[in-house]
């Protein structure tokens, strides 16, 4: 949970962590239900084996001192949200469900049985209520993916390309072809895709070339000409993946990028750099 | 076609292997009858805690990958071939009791394995977009292809000049990279299809175990819970939920934690509130422990604090004040990692990837 914070929050803290964890989800209610359920119909060893964990649970994770507590040692503030793990929900709850069923005979047995089927499916978030999508190959990216990583090896002079790609693109390449190198890494793209990019982040030393070209990509500014051949030198960006729907394609083709091929959906651009890297087979690494 | 061939294959074999393994633990539970279901369960666990073994001390003095394929693949078939040894004799007894138990039960055997494997399938063939899988799967692929570990940024394929700790401790993705190396199978395949399918079918197997020592022989509310946790699992989704983590981050150690470690420690305490609180019973909880460190980090902070809950409270209610230190032993590996970590984020030690 990235925007949430003890310090901020306070007491609150738990409370607001427990509404993102939950969502619209009845199942901690059911967990609750459940605990009273066994704490008054369970015999001796059922109510041994869940209500002490129960007890300690709302008197650690769920309290709401309790973060504050090991807040001061250690930074939880994003991470929190899995101590919610811990409480046995996919346990209890489906063993009190069998209980209830116990108590029943014959057809009661069977249409309590489906009642329960509906009331869990009725108050939870089914993960694929925006339809299932099935993976296109056996690498479950999009074919597409495949289809530039051919296409990128095919131009290529070198075995190992350097690219700058759109953001998902960006993500999944290097999972399936580590053989191509990207010029911006996830948490410079998070960044930039996010937030607006400052002058001053482009004109920093330490990422400004990346925040630039990712400032084109995502954001389809148009830097001044020095600006952006300063950033695809630096980063020895030889290659420019874009969709084909991307507005930025104008703008790359005055900046002196050529189209070296594509396919279905994507352009693939490329710019003469003066001077390729390959960290695989540069510098230290070749100390070992 | 080929494919689903090999990934099945693939499947089959990390089930032999862990039952190899587990059996060196399960082999002395001498009063009960042997459980391949335990015994599968434990030499996962037991089969990480000793590849993190190997594979840190090579990471650290920065051998390649295929060093560590070589000596782990070769280790693990000279384990394999003595737990033959040792065990064939309580397989073959075990092979014997579970065509007994298929024909005693064929309906529920049917229900259960009909049960795991729809959700086997349907998870490991869904799409989905997760940012975390380019780190997880881009590790696997960028140490397959560099014949290095951890040496190089998953995202950009840069040199990094030190490890990342709060990764370094975590081997699963490279234990992935290993089985790559060594098969030939690429990286997307080992972890989104061959492990994800092991991970489904481990939660189903931990959920069984639970069910059946709450339920004992009643079959039919044995499977009734377990497809009662199926529903919850599809249905209990925030981007939060451990059930989210299984089915759509299934190839991340984060997803066994949540999944699978945190409700074996579950079992495990049932068990000894059953009374089966033997030495064995300890180590291989132990090992469940320690195994998890390996596959997360995640488990550093939760396994401790999972033991505290479930745990504490049953050393009272029993009044056994030996569980204590065997309780500590148990926390102590997250523990250990949790400090050193702490200790590489404070500053007070860096491991670098080149010699100085």
């Amino acid at each position: 949970m990235q925007n949430v914070s003890v310090y901020q929050l306070g007491i609150r803290f738990v409370s607001v962590c427990l509404d993102y964890y939950n969502g619209m989800n009845a199942y901690l209610v059911f967990y609750l239900a459940a605990l009273l359920f066994i704490a008054l119909k369970g015999d001796k060893k059922t109510r041994e084996i869940f209500l002490p964990s129960g007890i300690m649970l709302l008197l650690t994770v769920y309290n709401p001192f309790f973060p504050i507590v090991i807040d001061r040692f250690f930074d939880i503030n994003r991470e929190y949200y899995r101590f919610f793990w811990l409480t046995p929900i996919g346990i209890l709850v489906p063993y009190a469900g069998v209980a209830v069923l116990e108590m029943q005979e014959g057809r009661r047995r069977l249409a309590a049985a489906f009642a329960l089927t509906f009331i869990l499916i009725f108050t939870g978030e089914y993960i694929y209520k925006n339809g299932y999508i099935k993976a296109e190959n056996p690498y479950k990216v999009p074919n597409e993916v495949i289809e530039v990583s051919k296409l990128l090896h095919q131009v290529s002079e070198v075995e190992t390309p350097k690219a700058m790609m759109e953001y998902d693109f960006n993500m999944m390449m290097r999972q399936y072809d580590p053989s191509i190198l990207l010029a911006v890494g996830r948490e410079d793209y998070i960044n930039g895709v996010t937030y607006e990019i400052t002058k001053e982040q482009m004109d920093s030393e330490e990422d400004g070339l990346v925040y630039r070209l990712v400032a084109v990509m995502m954001r389809g500014e148009e830097l001044e000409k020095g600006k952006f051949l300063e950033a695809v030198e630096g980063t020895h960006t030889e290659f420019f993946v874009v969709s084909k729907g991307n507005l930025i394609q104008d703008y790359l083709i005055d900046m002196g990028l050529t189209k070296a091929g594509e396919t279905k959906g994507h352009i693939l651009y490329h710019y003469d750099v003066k001077e390729r890297e390959n960290p695989y087979v540069d510098n230290i690494y070749t100390n070992f | 076609m080929g494919n689903t061939i090999v990934c099945i294959g693939m499947i089959i074999i990390n089930f032999i292997l862990y039952l190899a393994f587990g059996s060196f633990l399960t082999r002395f539970l001498k009063k009960e009858a042997f459980s391949v279901t335990l015994t599968l369960f434990v030499g996962f666990f037991f089969y990480y805690s000793l590849f993190s073994i190997v594979c840190v001390p090579m990471m650290i003095r920065l051998r390649p990958l295929s060093e560590l394929s070589k000596f782990w693949g070769g280790l693990v078939i000279f384990i394999v071939l003595l737990s033959f040894l040792f065990h064939w004799k309580m397989w073959a007894g075990a092979a014997k009791g579970i065509g007994e138990f298929i024909k005693g039960h064929w309906i529920f055997f049917l229900c259960a394995v009909a049960l795991s494997i729809v959700q086997v399938v349907v998870i490991v063939n869904a799409y989905h977009f997760t940012l975390d899988a380019t780190f997880y799967v881009g590790t696997v692929s960028t140490s397959v292809y560099t014949d290095r570990m951890n040496i190089f940024n998953p995202y950009t394929g840069a040199w990094q000049d030190h490890f990342e700790l709060r990764y370094f401790f975590a081997t699963y993705p490279i234990h992935d990279a290993v089985v790559c190396q060594i098969t030939g199978i690429h990286p997307l395949i080992e972890t989104k299809t061959i492990m994800s399918s092991v991970v489904v079918l481990f939660t189903n197997i931990i959920y069984y175990k639970i069910a059946s020592e709450l339920w004992g022989e009643k079959k039919g509310s044995i499977w009734m819970m377990m497809f009662f946790a199926a529903l919850i699992h599809f249905h209990y989704i925030t981007i939060f939920t451990s059930a989210n983590f299984l089915l759509t981050r299934t190839f991340e150690g984060k997803a066994i934690i949540g999944n699978v470690v945190l409700p074996a420690l579950f079992y495990f305490f049932i068990l000894f509130i059953r009374g089966k609180d033997s030495l064995i019973y300890w180590i291989m909880l132990f090992f469940i422990c320690a195994g998890s460190n390996g596959l997360s980090t995640t488990a550093n902070m939760l396994v401790p604090a999972a033991l505290g809950i479930y745990l504490f409270p049953l050393t009272f209610i029993k009044k056994k004040w030996t569980f204590i230190p065997k309780c500590l032993a148990c926390m102590a590996p997250g523990v250990v990692m949790m400090l050193l970590y702490v200790g590489y984020v404070k500053g007070y030690y860096v491991l670098y990837t080149y010699i100085r």
